[in-house]
């Protein structure tokens, strides 16, 4: 998988939680989306689940924007 | 690898303060009942409370700072299902869940369903002051959740309020909410929180305007911002005695400017400890993640177990009885977080499910 087929699926995740119009690569969790850390776990939860990883939760509280999850995603599905 | 800019806020920013805030609230929430028995808990007890004043603000300055505008109508059913739904699941749990404690405890099946009575008509009213009779009728309170209730309030409120495009005429109807809350305290009876939330109106403000500004920079390494807030702050500390729930204040001016600087400099001191990559760190940063789900149980479990009898059970050592009733919440609030979780991923899973097809 590319890193711009994890980005889409990323996307289109926080789609599915967030209101926001547009959602890109540099769209911030906190002040673009609204996404609070709960919602980025259950979210990260289901693409544990759909790529068979394990995200550290260290690493999602650094997390800012979407790009930083979908390379958090893509460096442990091609390690 | 991830590059944290400097500017920009992450998502474990505000956890590790949002974490202490709960333990404070719990901790100070449970001393109450040892304090007069024990001069340590006593001392603990006043140093958690000069600290809980800046914690509601605290978590209003959060929300304001991730706050958005949007047509009243979205806001409104947003907060509604964010807010009012928690609560009035926790109702659901004092209503359903009350009796049976109270019965296994006294064996009286008409004095516990008239206690649940006395907690859902509370709940109905979103009623903060415990034991106080309404139209003849003893009613309890809300507990904990009046947060919620405040906070619907609030953000409608500040929504409202930000529909207005001049700057001058926002601070303006943020200062009338403040003035309007004063009178309203004053009033006694009032229902839903209102009061509450139109202070928590300028809390909320003051983080909408950090954002809004990008002040977390400016204001954060700046020692002016310390050496103006910290002297309020220690002033209210001394002299004040703010309580939001209740509202029960003599000088509500000092209280609020005080209790708002003390916010801040929670907000600012947890965003910098929050750097911090300790154990217990990133321990108490799994509890601020929960803030919502806490709140909730621990507004349920503090009315219906019966903890009033630890101290009779145990007189002689009240820092045990103490240690084991927060123990016991503690035992209590992890695994109804787990199962809220369990329930939440399932909810969120089939929502996509869904969406798949």
């Amino acid at each position: 998988m590319t890193n711009e087929d994890i980005l889409n699926r990323v996307i289109e995740l926080f789609a599915t939680m967030s209101e926001a119009e547009e959602i890109t690569e540099d769209s911030e969790l906190i002040d673009d989306l609204e996404i609070s850390s709960m919602d980025v776990l259950f979210l990260i939860s289901s693409m544990e689940a759909e790529f068979d990883i394990k995200v550290p939760e260290k690493a999602i509280r650094k997390m800012v924007t979407v790009g930083d999850v979908a390379e958090v995603i893509y460096g442990l599905v091609n390690p | 690898m991830i590059v944290n800019k400097k500017s920009r806020i992450n998502l474990g920013s505000f956890d590790l303060v949002k974490g202490v805030a709960m333990l404070l609230v719990v901790i100070s929430h449970t001393i109450g009942r040892y304090s007069g028995q024990s001069v340590a808990l006593q001392t603990v007890q006043i140093w958690a409370s000069r600290l809980a004043i800046g914690i509601m603000p605290m978590f209003f300055i959060i929300s304001g700072y991730a706050f958005k505008e949007k047509p009243l109508k979205k806001m409104l059913k947003k907060s509604f299902s964010d807010l009012v739904v928690p609560y009035l699941w926790v109702m659901a749990a004092y209503g359903l869940l009350f009796p049976i404690v109270t019965y296994s405890v006294y064996g009286s099946l008409r004095a516990s369903a008239g206690r649940a009575a006395q907690f859902v008509a509370a709940f109905l009213l979103g009623w903060t002051r415990n034991g106080e009779v309404l139209l003849g009728y003893e009613v309890a309170w809300c507990t904990a959740t009046w947060y919620f209730l405040a906070s619907f309030v609030a953000f409608n409120v500040l929504n409202l309020i930000l529909k207005l495009k001049n700057q001058a005429a926002q601070a303006g109807c943020v200062v009338l909410c403040f003035v309007l809350s004063c009178l309203l305290f004053d009033h006694g009876i009032v229902f839903y929180c209102i009061p509450q939330g139109l202070q928590a109106v300028g809390f909320c403000y003051i983080g909408y305007l950090i954002k809004k500004y990008n002040l977390f920079d400016k204001l954060m390494y700046s020692p002016w911002t310390y050496v103006i807030l910290i002297p309020i702050y220690l002033m209210q500390a001394k002299w004040g005695d703010y309580d939001m729930s209740m509202g029960n204040s003599s000088n509500m001016l000092l209280n609020y400017i005080g209790a708002g600087c003390c916010g801040v400099l929670c907000v600012f001191v947890g965003i910098y400890a929050g750097k911090c990559e300790w154990r217990v760190c990133e321990w108490i940063k799994k509890i601020g993640v929960y803030t919502y789900w806490i709140i909730a149980i621990h507004a349920a479990e503090m009315e219906m177990f019966p903890w009033y009898m630890l101290p009779m059970k145990w007189p002689d050592t009240p820092v045990l009885a103490f240690a084991i009733e927060l123990c016991c919440k503690i035992l209590i609030i992890v695994p109804g977080c787990w199962l809220l979780k369990r329930i939440s991923q399932m909810k969120y899973r089939k929502k996509l499910a869904g969406r798949g097809k």
